[in-house]
């Protein structure tokens, strides 16, 4: 009962998802608060995870979250779940692609869908950025730490176009450094 | 032809580091360059009709190109392959993310990753906003949305659903 909850669950995230593996962090945020399956600390553990591991993210992030959920089984099911109704959809409408890409609906759909996935994506990170100062609050070494690490971040993704897992690699190394100071 | 398909996609699974974005190249290596299955044109559209639906996208590209030139059997495989080094690794790592007890070492380092992450994010939001250039009507959405997601607590999936039935009706003011 516990495989079929779940793999309803992933099969509405995967319908719901429109635009990549950022648009499912809102979906993922409302199921760990709604359930109490996880917290955010470890949804932001876990996209640090996938976004540094191969594969396409979403399918990485329904795995971790799965197998925290129920065991390897449940991170099986959580990834076909978050897949399936893409697949459907595309082996729908593989045999007459330009008609659905001519669509006057489709086409409107896909232009008002912009703002507001930007604006469920900008929200759960509202979430996650206050979670992150939460805990970073709690001493003003850390606070300070926390500052200059935005800003040589930021610097490093703009100025030096780093990949993500080096960034995160970064923040890893830093963090380990940082515990022997601390 | 099942056992080539299987382990193309497979590989292009494997070796794609950072989502979506990042697949295009490696799939082009792949099955453009190195098998000729497809054509650059053919990758292409697919991946941008794939961009646009619902699911996970790199999923979706393999599953449309592959319906489209050989039969739906072969898209199944080939989206299970695409599917499958990412399901065996984060597997691995699951577990040992479930079972670890946190030190104070894993704790700074952890903290630490989630600025990170905080910061890709971050940097991601702004490069999605500068490049779908909204107008009055799109800020009014996204605000709107924000309110409802953050202010009213309204289920993400239930938004989403109210967007598309929006976007239908008035999607070309956007």
């Amino acid at each position: 009962m516990m495989y079929l909850d779940l793999f309803i669950r992933f099969l509405l995230i995967g319908t719901f998802t429109i635009g990549g593996g950022l648009a499912t962090i809102p979906h993922l945020i409302e199921l760990g608060q709604s359930t109490g399956w996880f917290d955010e600390r470890f949804l932001m553990t876990m996209i640090a995870i996938s976004e540094s591991t191969p594969g396409p993210i979403g399918i990485n992030m329904a795995t971790v979250v799965g197998v925290k959920i129920a065991g390897v089984f449940g991170g099986i099911i959580a990834s076909i779940g978050v897949a399936l109704s893409g697949v459907i959809m595309m082996l729908l409408i593989a045999p007459s692609l330009s008609k659905y890409r001519n669509n006057r609906y489709v086409a409107r759909i896909l232009k008002g869908l912009k703002p507001s996935m930007i604006g469920l994506i900008l929200s759960s990170a509202f979430l996650l950025w206050r979670n992150t100062f939460l805990d970073l609050s709690v001493s003003s070494p850390l606070l300070i730490y926390g500052g200059v690490m935005v800003v040589m971040l930021s610097a490093c993704l703009h100025f030096f176009k780093l990949k993500s897992f080096q960034i995160i690699l970064i923040s890893a190394l830093c963090g380990w450094g940082l515990s022997f100071i601390l | 032809m099942v056992l080539k398909i299987f382990k193309s996609f497979f590989k292009v699974g494997l070796f794609t580091f950072g989502g979506g974005y990042a697949m295009l190249p490696v799939l082009m290596d792949e099955v453009v360059k190195k098998q000729g299955w497809f054509s650059e044109d053919e990758v292409l559209e697919g991946y941008a009709m794939a961009q646009l639906s619902m699911g996970i996208i790199a999923i979706n590209t393999t599953t449309l190109i592959t319906a489209r030139k050989f039969n739906a059997r072969l898209a199944l495989v080939a989206a299970l392959a695409t599917m499958l080094p990412s399901i065996l690794l984060l597997t691995l790592i699951g577990m040992y993310l479930s079972t670890s007890n946190i030190n104070p070492t894993f704790e700074m380092i952890f903290l630490s990753i989630q600025i990170g992450v905080g910061v890709l994010i971050a940097y991601t939001i702004l490069g999605l906003i500068q490049k779908s250039a909204l107008n009055l009507y799109g800020w009014g959405l996204l605000i709107l949305v924000m309110v409802l997601f953050l202010g009213l607590q309204w289920s993400s999936l239930l938004i989403v659903a109210l967007s598309i039935a929006l976007s239908a009706l008035w999607g070309h003011k956007l």
